[in-house]
């Protein structure tokens, strides 16, 4: 039985001597090639095979039991350490090589976005010199015609859409891709409210619609220059879908958190299904089923507006129909309000 | 009779500036060319000046450090379609140039531009 031990024993040593030179070698091809594994990884390969090489060998050669030996009880620890930190140092270059190559694949594909915007950005470009002089030649031609030719009028409408489409893909596609470095310079969110309404009265006034906005006088908050285009955005979306007649109300104030400002555009229109709520923010959504006129990114980009200031944009029903789209502001940007615009407890 | 020098590299938008402000009872001389532009205001002094910022070989950029550096009380009113606040920033707050017009723009807002950039600098000038 002893013998049978033993000649077992001295296999196993064999086979471990003989595998401890098997990962020298391996070491050293790794070391000279330097392309599976990198370098101190492959130098401890080395030393783990010469380890369990100094570990087994005497055994082989003396058959002196190795347990004995502090010698060979050192070279047993030190192959079992250099083995696992080379495994280790191995497994975290294979991890390293392929999140570059994960990174690189993100780098190509910003890459590839990068040149679509391009592509829409030259577009558009391209399309405004053809479009100010088809626009600018109707308008000499429409100054020359009779009032109620009806044909260049229109000519013009469409010309207009068409710019209006142009110069919408063109902020999208820029609010899109990065955000533009926005500006937080302090503003008076209910004068921005009241220009914007301003600047909307004359489309307001074509449909008969009443624009009327109230709340504080002065409501100071940080807005970019495109926090004004969001807030026409969604007032006209509002004006296109109501009524005749109706009027559209425009509340400024304090939001229902600590410190938010909140803008509530409350139209009387058809108001918004819940089903189709979700998806009224996305790109090119328009219910066209009323024929009415638009580019479709109108409330996508006011939605990336308020979202690059922080804030959001959601729709709630307004009681006895119509929606209510309510812009909200985080209590971060808003501060007291400017001395030079807070004119409600000045004397007249 | 003020005269209004436009450099813009379409020609097509070229010739549309032209009879526009032509109508509105300037005198206009147009160019393909920043080179050209420049080259005709060493000749004859222009009263206002229209280019398109994107053009090729000398930018409305150039032609307005051009002026700036000889002569530095003509007008520039730059011309572009490029989109954003930046732009418009540059070109009133760094570069200086006198107004902005962004394509596509209406006949009625170039008249009015070209006509305040030129009443401006008669006021400077007074």
């Amino acid at each position: 039985v002893s013998d049978i031990v033993n000649v077992l024993d001295l296999a196993e040593a064999l086979v471990i001597a003989c595998m401890g030179l098997a990962l020298a070698i391996l070491g050293a091809v790794f070391l000279a090639s330097r392309r599976a594994l990198d370098r101190s990884a492959a130098i401890l390969l080395v030393m783990a095979g010469i380890f369990a090489f100094g570990w087994k060998a005497p055994f082989v050669v003396t058959g002196v039991d190795e347990d004995a030996s502090y010698a060979a009880q050192a070279a047993q620890a030190g192959f079992f350490l250099c083995l696992a930190v080379s495994l280790y140092m191995w497994a975290s270059s294979l991890l390293a090589r392929h999140a570059t190559m994960l990174q690189e694949a993100q780098e190509q594909l910003r890459a590839a976005l990068g040149e679509k915007q391009m592509y829409i950005d030259i577009l558009a470009h391209d399309l405004k010199n053809p479009l100010t002089v088809a626009r600018g030649r109707a308008e000499r031609v429409a100054k020359a015609l009779p009032e109620d030719a009806r044909d260049v009028p229109e000519l013009q409408r469409s010309l207009h859409q068409m710019g209006a489409i142009v110069e919408d893909s063109l902020l999208y596609s820029q609010l899109e891709t990065d955000g533009p470095q926005l500006e937080r310079p302090q503003a008076d969110l209910a004068a921005t409210v009241r220009h914007a309404a301003l600047q909307l009265k004359p489309l307001a006034d074509a449909k008969g619609v009443w624009l009327a906005v109230y709340g504080v006088d002065a409501l100071a908050c940080r807005a970019d220059r495109l926090l004004p285009r969001a807030i026409e955005n969604v007032v006209s979306n509002a004006i296109k879908w109501s009524p005749s007649g109706a009027q559209i109300s425009i509340f400024v104030g304090e939001g229902g958190g600590d410190g938010e400002c909140e803008v509530r555009v409350v139209d009387h229109g058809p108001g918004i299904p819940d089903a189709d709520k979700a998806k009224l923010f996305a790109r090119f959504q328009r219910a066209d089923r009323h024929g009415v006129a638009g580019t479709g990114l109108g409330l996508a980009i006011a939605r990336r507006v308020v979202a690059l200031h922080r804030g959001s944009l959601r729709i709630e029903d307004t009681p006895g129909g119509g929606a209510t789209f309510v812009l909200t502001l985080p209590a971060a940007l808003v501060t007291s309000p400017a001395p030079a615009s807070s004119s409600r407890e000045a004397p007249a | 009779l003020s005269l209004v020098y436009v450099a813009d590299d379409e020609p097509t938008l070229r010739e549309l500036v032209s009879d526009e402000l032509s109508d509105a009872g300037f005198e206009v001389r147009a160019f393909a060319s920043g080179a050209e532009l420049l080259a005709a205001a060493q000749a004859r002094r222009p009263d206002a000046v229209l280019v398109d910022i994107n053009m090729p070989g000398l930018t409305g950029w150039d032609v307005r450090r051009w002026l700036d550096a000889h002569d530095a009380g003509i007008p520039v009113v730059a011309v572009t379609a490029q989109v954003g606040p930046m732009v418009e920033d540059l070109a009133l707050r760094t570069l200086h140039f006198s107004a902005f017009l962004r394509k596509p723009f209406a006949m009625a807002d170039l008249v009015a531009t070209v006509e305040r950039a030129c009443r401006a600098a008669t006021v400077t000038r007074a």
